[in-house]
């Protein structure tokens, strides 16, 4: 006969024993994962809405915009791209995000993440884990760079080391501190980004969504110009021209629009099938009408096939008579290297070293394949300084509407004669926007301020 | 034995006096604990009998006092008496009555119970005090029902056994001597009794009377183990089956609404009770800010993951709400919010099978879209006008846009007169003759119908000495107010249970329901303007004069439209009355749940329990679009190529087909202890483990080209990009997979100890590990445990004489619950988005949860002081409960600075602080023989106020959101702007923090200029509770229920805003500024497109109502159709009813706004109609 008691503590240990029995209640999860493979960072790394993403503000600082339509100026949306237009004091309410500065740092906290997880993940193909760590270094270059020169003064080698640049993160934690580093720091670590990701990365990419050698030479080439070593930007734009220079004749995709239609971008391919596209970076607000100043209209004039693609007449969609808007909603407005930005890279390089001449033959060979072979003229200038103008307009004329205008104008007010001041019209009124003001730099959000106040706002 | 009784309420002789006990002891022990006051005062009996029978007289005594008789034979009932009293005392009369009979009284609590002198159980015992060796005996309870299970043993010794089914046990070779014999039973009170067993058998028997005065033993049940009541230290609210038949309702929570103090039930779409996330409900408020919010439900004994709408409320026996720690603390990281333990009918032993049968059929009047702000025709055709000539009209937004466009008659001929297309005498024309179609004419019409349903019920019941049985089935069906939507529901419950021996008990319980959900329907839905393709103006007709239904536009102009199709592409017109013949929608749902257990008895104080439960549900959406939908033609030129002409999707009808399932298991191990631990007190406890494991799981799937003919689909290319109208798209990938585990495993201890059945004491113990928080993360994971203590002061010397007092107890408790999160982890989390890169068409992923290691589960501490009483002679009963709650460790939505990389994360960083008062109260206040009135109030107070927040944004954006926390504030507390007129250009003004008048939406405010706004109330009712009325007179019953809230505020939606979506305007347009002058007449701002933004003007104090109301829910009367008297053989009882639902409603807001259903331009659910419910039940 049994005794009960030894029956009671047999029970006792099994219901103890599983509950104490930990691995019962570790459960992996499905669908949400830990990223622990390679793959894992793989699949980040592969998300467009955070990687491919670049500003689509800075335009509307910038004279290629002029808002005319009073009936857009009542409707904008968001109400900063107003504010922005206006060169107010401040962009956004206290509590509002700013979308350019939420969306760089989201890139580069994602490729930290990459960046530091990738060394110790499972299971990748040999160098894979190399190459991916270098595209999140390339994206994280990417979004320094824009950040550098939107809410921070242009670059000045004089100043560079005390200039405020923006706060420097390269690990994914929210506990560091937010101390804006210098210039000097943000752009020594762009470079460094990009030269030591170069060894890792195809000459190519599969799509031009990742980041490849060219790509990274583009954006040195730019860096560089942006720096004002043209030596250096001349250098990796003829270097990434090397493993990518075709250019899409805008007059063979003339054939492809039905006579008549209104709106021809439907048949011009997107910037990720466009062949000149190096690395695809969309403007984050695609959506917003970009009503364009008759000062750009008249330097693209009517026969520029990039007027007939890239702008449409206001009235079509109900707009305010005599309004042009830059692309459609549905193009990306690509602000990522592209062949032509580094052609006209290497053009203004060449002319700021005194090679005028060779300058604008780049440029020629561009604008071949801007206009109808019949509307066809080739630029010509007297001198360096001429051919510079002449290769600054073509590049405003091939720019437009993707991001570029505004840190261009930035540069060349450090050159009286280059320098500009922007008028913007607002319901009759006139607002001005004078060379080298603190206005040209983007104020830090409040929301961005209140919860760090160690990041200094940007004097007005 | 024949054993008679009678009581006032109790019909005699209608059947066999055995079965009437057996079968009605519940409910008699219910009736007569129910009513025993008396209508004339303390024990003031006067007789004038002369040669009457006794039981004549009991029956007297009975009216006069509402002293109860129990006896047996036949002897006592037909011996005749004489006696004389006035205004004597029970006891006078009785001893008068019975001085020349062979018979003693015993008076319990309300209760005479009678016995021949010589056979009293001390007589007996000293009977057979000579008789040697064997003792055999019978328990039973003071009407003779044996009591099963009863622990015998005689002290010192270890002789011990327990009752069998007929109440009997015995000893063999029990040694010669003195023995103090001990029988226990749970819910009675302990008996003790000195024998000496000499030679030869021994044979007693022993009544057992119920603990503490009461007859019935009534219990509440945690889900673990059932507590008597009158042990119970925490906060518990019974909810018996008849509450709950009383109302009747297809829907549990609905017919719980109101049943006891602290429980909130908001009964959701009003018209449709046999759906899923149907209401939503409280107990005690809320504790938490960002988790889960809804209390845990257990049913018999088990958590469910299953909707409540699986379970037939015609099958529920008892409902136990756990409002405190120390009734819910038992369930650990779920039961902050508190407790539902559904307990389902069982049989009973030793009973003949009772078939019980009922149907209700509910018509309830039309849908009232009425009570919508709807602008009418003539305003919405003015609106639209205005809309275009001020510009706003047509929006500015590519013609093939995703996003809806506006493109309404009204606006189309504002536009032509614009643009000189039509001339203004057109114009006036066609106006005239649109603005004379009423807005809700064709749509009530068409798209919706009075709702009707009905539901049959099916029980038989019973048990033989050794397993008891329940079985029911029932069907409920319903035509909601949606025309063509329909809903219906099976479902078929058993329960077993067998005691195997007199120490084994096995219990098995199964149920199956079927959902069955067709969706075919528009409803209300054509109100919402989120779906952009069905938003119906008011003038729009959807049949034209000659009753062919008529064509909508809405993706484009019909011009654009029609030329499209004469290039190749489906016919893109809406057509609301095709639309709802062609559907095909349905949603089907099977569930079902097995439990089995296992009781062994080892020893009379040690028992265990091991019980296993599985449930499963499958959930499936078989949405059909054959080609003629508009659903089918819209993706099929959503995604057509516009120059190639290509079909991304091919021609064909779709299907989209969805599966959800749910698939759990917990297995429970449990040692129910029941130790004799000396003679004055008493201690139960259990100690257990369990294991669980729940298992969410679904596909989705979209199968394009189907034919439902063939049942076959056309492989589509998910890959190529189409040049369509609405840009570069790939073709939706359907297939979608998820699967989620959740375990737990946890070990739990719970114990009571009473002492001299005065004072109770209570504790609980439970450890949770589970993966929501991970398995490195013990620091965080504490235990949870609750302590409590009861004092009956009735039972102390000083109140025994209170005669006015029947029972008076103190409760205080104090201790730990905990509430869980599942949508965060402390790792960091990424999820693979179902479809592709819309770039690159490779798979990608995103973070979803940033690495956040604080991570733990939320506490929330209770203190609970209470009082229950019974007074006058149980004319009032009743319960007073205060709580104190602290919410610690709650999770809230942190901002976190953007610049590092995500702009929020949860964070155990708030607490909260609530109390409230729960106050129940029952009583009669007439009481005769046909004629009785009992009411029963519930009254709760709950309030809360935010203790702790983190990165409180001290913001107007912040604020004006009640869902915010806001520190030191009650959870929910409106802020408002205040008004300050309109200007003389009918822009809306406001005034802020200095008191200048500003524009309402000039963006320069300050946004933290907090003196902008003013608090102007809470969002969730601070005072609720119901009051129930019962009348009877003879054979009818009427019955009335009373719901009310009060002390809170709601904003009364007013104009929408027309800027962003025109068809979202609200009849107060109509009263729009519209020349000069007219802002002193009216608040209704212009339409002004330099100030277009009227947020804060509708978040203004303009708007804030008195949301406080009272609502006549339910009135029934019922008539029990005296069958005995009609000689109706066939049928035992037979009672029908009718009910009127929601026949009144009283608001403090002028408006009329039910603030149960708040109007919107775009409201899902309108309130419940009147409904009138035909009813009847019988029992066979």
């Amino acid at each position: 006969m049994y005794n009960p008691k030894y029956f009671l503590l047999l029970l006792w240990f099994a219901i103890f024993s599983f509950v104490s029995c930990k691995k019962y209640v570790e459960v992996k999860p499905e669908g949400q994962i830990t990223p622990t493979t390679v793959n894992d960072y793989q699949l980040l790394l592969n998300n467009s809405t955070v990687f491919n993403v670049s500003s689509g503000t800075t335009d509307f600082v910038t004279d290629d915009i002029a808002l005319i339509d009073t009936g857009l100026i009542s409707s904008i949306q968001p109400v900063s791209l107003l504010n922005i237009y206006e060169f107010k004091e401040l962009f956004y309410q206290t509590s509002e995000n700013d979308p350019d500065w939420n969306a760089f740092y989201q890139q580069i906290y994602t490729a930290n993440i990459a960046i530091q997880g990738l060394p110790s993940a499972t299971s990748g193909a040999p160098g894979q884990a190399q190459k991916l760590i270098a595209e999140a270094k390339v994206h994280r270059a990417y979004a320094y760079l824009c950040l550098v020169n939107q809410y921070a003064a242009v670059y000045n080698a004089s100043n560079v080391d005390k200039a405020p640049g923006v706060p420097l993160l390269l690990v994914p934690t929210y506990t560091q501190s937010l101390q804006r580093a210098s210039e000097a720091t943000i752009y020594n670590q762009i470079l460094s980004d990009l030269n030591t990701s170069l060894a890792a990365l195809p000459n190519l990419p599969v799509n031009n969504t990742d980041p490849s050698k060219t790509a990274v030479y583009a954006l040195l080439a730019r860096t560089y110009l942006y720096m004002g070593d043209y030596a250096n930007a001349l250098k990796n734009a003829d270097l990434a021209l090397s493993l990518q220079s075709t250019l899409l004749s805008l007059n063979s995709e003339l054939s492809n629009v039905p006579p008549g239609f209104f709106y021809p971008v439907f048949y011009f391919p997107l910037s990720q099938d466009n062949p000149e596209t190096i690395l695809l970076k969309a403007a984050d607000n695609q959506d917003a009408p970009l009503n364009l100043s008759s000062e750009l209209l008249n330097l693209l004039g009517p026969n520029d096939l990039r007027t007939y693609f890239f702008t449409y007449n206001g009235p079509d969609l109900g707009y305010y008579p005599g309004t042009y808007y830059a692309y459609s909603p549905y193009e990306s407005r690509n602000q990522g290297p592209t062949v032509s930005e580094m052609m006209l890279i290497e053009a203004e390089c060449l002319a700021r070293s005194q090679q005028g001449q060779q300058g604008l033959a780049v440029v020629n060979v561009l604008r071949q394949n801007r206009f109808k072979p019949s509307d066809y003229t080739p630029l010509t200038a007297a001198n360096d300084q001429a051919a510079l103008v002449l290769i600054l307009q073509e590049r405003r004329r091939e720019l437009f509407a993707k991001g570029f205008r505004l840190f261009d104008l930035k540069r060349y007010n450090t050159d009286p004669t280059l320098a500009k001041t922007i008028t913007h019209p607002l319901n009759g009124a006139q607002l001005t926007l004078a060379p080298g003001s603190n206005r040209y730099v983007y104020p830090i959000a409040t929301n961005v301020i209140s919860a760090n106040p160690e990041i200094t706002q940007n004097p007005r | 034995m024949k054993i008679n009784t009678f009581s006032m309420a109790v019909p005699k002789a209608w059947l066999s006096p055995q079965i009437l006990l057996i079968m009605k002891l519940t409910t008699l022990l219910l009736i007569i604990a129910l009513m025993q006051a008396s209508a004339k005062g303390y024990s003031q009996i006067t007789l004038n009998a002369t040669n009457a029978p006794l039981e004549k007289v009991f029956e007297s005594i009975n009216q006069q006092t509402g002293y109860v008789f129990f006896y047996t034979g036949t002897d006592i009932k037909n011996a005749k008496v004489n006696v004389q009293v006035k205004n004597a005392s029970i006891d006078e009369t009785l001893n008068k009555c019975l001085q020349n009979l062979p018979y003693t009284y015993k008076i319990i609590d309300k209760n005479v119970v009678f016995q021949h002198k010589e056979e009293s159980f001390i007589d007996k015992a000293k009977a057979f005090f000579n008789l040697p060796g064997k003792i055999t005996g019978k328990v039973t309870d003071s009407i003779g029902t044996p009591l099963i299970g009863a622990s015998v043993r005689l002290d010192q010794t270890n002789y011990q056994a327990v009752t069998n089914t007929n109440g009997e046990f015995n000893f063999d070779a029990v040694p010669t001597g003195k023995y103090k014999i001990i029988i226990t039973y749970i819910g009675y009170q302990k008996l003790e009794q000195n024998i000496e067993i000499n030679a030869g058998p021994v044979t007693i028997n022993f009544t057992m009377y119920p603990s503490f005065g009461h007859l019935s033993e009534v219990t509440v049940s945690t889900g673990y183990q059932d507590i008597p009541e009158e042990r119970a230290t925490g906060a518990f609210g019974k909810i018996t089956s008849k509450d709950i038949e009383r109302r009747e309702s297809s829907d549990i929570l609905e017919s719980i609404e109101g049943s006891t103090a602290g429980l909130l039930v908001n009964v959701g779409s009003p018209d449709q009770s046999l759906i899923k996330n149907r209401d939503n409900f409280s107990i005690r408020g809320v504790s938490t800010i960002n988790s889960v919010t809804t209390p845990l439900i257990v049913l018999d004994g088990f958590p469910t993951e299953l909707d409540l709408v699986n379970i037939n409320p015609a099958d529920v026996e008892s409902i136990t709400v756990l409002k405190d720690a120390a009734a819910a603390s038992i369930w650990g990281i779920r039961a902050a919010n508190g407790v539902l333990v559904i307990t389902t009918k069982k049989g009973k032993f030793n009973s003949a099978p009772q078939v019980s049968y009922s149907s209700t059929f509910t018509f309830t009047g039309s849908p009232r879209l009425s009570y919508l702000p709807l602008l009418n025709s003539a305003g919405m055709l003015s609106l639209e006008k205005e809309l275009v000539d001020k510009g706003i009209l047509p929006m500015q937004q590519n013609p093939f846009s995703s996003l809806p466009n506006v493109y309404t008659t009204g606006s189309q001929l504002a536009l032509g007169l614009k643009n000189g297309t039509i001339s203004q005498q057109q114009y006036n024309q066609q106006v005239a003759s649109l603005s004379g179609i009423n807005v809700d004419g064709q749509y009530q019409k068409y798209l919706l119908q009075s709702p009707f349903a009905q539901q049959h019920n099916v029980a038989i019941s019973g048990g033989s000495a050794t397993s008891r049985n329940y079985f029911s089935a029932s069907y409920a069906s319903e035509n909601p107010n949606a025309k063509n939507d329909f809903d219906d529901r099976i479902t078929v419950n058993f329960s077993n249970e067998t005691r195997i021996s007199q120490k084994l008990t096995f219990t098995a319980q199964s149920f199956v329901t079927i959902l069955n959900q067709k969706t075919d329907g528009i409803g209300l839905s054509a109100l919402e303007p989120d779906k952009s393709q069905i938003t119906l103006s008011p003038y729009d007709q959807l049949v034209n004069a000659n009753g062919v239904s008529n064509n909508f536009s809405y993706r484009s102009t019909a011009h654009a439209l029609d030329s499209l199709q004469n290039a190749g592409f489906q016919n893109w017109n809406y057509n609301y009355i095709n639309e709802m013949a062609n559907a095909d929608n349905t949603e089907n749902s099977l569930a079902y749940r097995l439990t089995t257990g296992l009781n062994y008895q080892i020893l009379p104080a040690i028992g265990v329990d091991v019980k296993y439960m599985i449930e499963k549900s499958y959930d499936k959406t078989n949405d059909y679009y054959s080609p003629d939908t508009y659903y089918a033609r819209n993706l099929i030129n959503s995604y057509t190529d516009i120059n190639s002409h290509v079909n991304g999707v091919p021609v064909g009808g779709v299907l989209n087909q969805s599966d959800a399932d749910q698939n759990n298991y917990n297995l429970r191990g449990q040692i129910n202890l029941n130790p004799d631990i000396g003679r004055d007190s008493r201690l139960y406890a259990i100690v257990g483990g369990e294991l669980r494991q729940t298992v969410s799981s679904g596909d989705g799937n979209v199968a394009y080209g189907y034919d439902d003919r063939l049942l076959t689909a056309t492989p589509v290319d998910y890959v190529t990009k189409y040049n369509t109208t609405l840009g570069n798209l790939v073709v939706p990938y359907g297939q979608t997979f998820t699967n989620l585990v959740d375990k737990y495993a946890s070990a739990y201890a719970n114990f009571t100890y009473s002492y001299k059945a005065k004072y109770d004491l209570s504790g609980s113990f439970r450890k949770d590990n589970s993966n929501l928080f991970g398995s490195a993360n013990d620091g965080t994971n504490v235990p949870l445990y609750s302590f409590g203590g009861k004092w009956h002061l009735k039972d102390e010397t000083f109140l025994t004489n209170t005669d006015w007092i029947s029972e008076l107890n103190l409760r205080a408790t104090y201790g730990y619950n905990g509430n869980i999160n599942k949508t965060n982890s402390p790792y960091l989390i990424i999820a693979t988005s179902p479809s592709v890169n819309p770039i690159n068409s490779g798979p990608y992923a995103t973070v979803v949860n940033p690495a956040n290691p604080e991570l733990s589960p939320e506490r929330v501490k209770t203190i609970n002081i209470a009082t229950d009483f019974t007074l006058f002679k149980s004319r009032l009963s009743g319960s007073v409960d205060a709580y104190w709650r602290k919410s610690l460790d709650l999770l809230g939505q942190v901002a976190i600075n953007p610049t590092y990389g995500f702009t929020s994360l949860e964070a155990n960083k708030l607490e909260m602080a609530g109390r409230g008062i729960d106050i129940e109260l029952n009583g009669y206040e007439i009481k005769t023989r046909n004629f009785q009135w009992s009411s029963s109030i519930n009254f709760s107070y709950n309030t809360n106020k935010v203790a702790k927040t983190f990165f409180q944004q001290n913001t107007l954006d912040y604020y004006t959101n009640p869902a915010n926390p806001i520190q030191g504030q009650t959870l929910g507390t409106i802020y408002t702007y205040r008004f300050a007129g309109l200007n003389n250009q009918g822009d809306a003004m406001i005034y802020n923090g200095a008191g200048q008048k500003i524009y309402a939406d000039d963006y320069t405010l300050n946004e933290n200029d907090l003196g902008a706004i003013e608090k102007k109330g809470v969002t969730s009712p601070p005072y609720f509770g119901s009051l129930g009325n019962t009348f009877t007179y003879k054979n009818f019953e009427l019955y009335t229920l009373i719901t009310f809230k009060a002390g809170y505020q709601f904003i009364r939606p007013t104009i929408g805003n027309i800027f962003s979506d025109p068809r979202d305007a609200s009849a107060d347009w109509a009263n729009r500024w519209e020349k000069p002058g007219d802002e002193l007449t009216t608040n209704v701002p212009s339409i002004d497109p330099l100030h277009e933004d009227y947020t804060r003007y509708e978040e203004s104090n303009l708007f804030v109502e008195n949301a406080s109301y009272i609502r006549l829910r339910d009135v029934t009367l019922t008539y029990k159709i005296p069958v005995r008297a009609l000689k109706w053989g066939f049928v035992n009882t037979l009672d029908v009813s009718i009910t009127g639902k929601n026949l009144a409603l009283w608001t403090a807001n002028k408006y009329g706004i039910d603030p149960d259903y708040i109007p919107t331009t775009s409201a899902t659910s309108l309130p419940p109609s009147k409904s009138l419910i035909f009813s009847v039940k019988a029992n066979f």
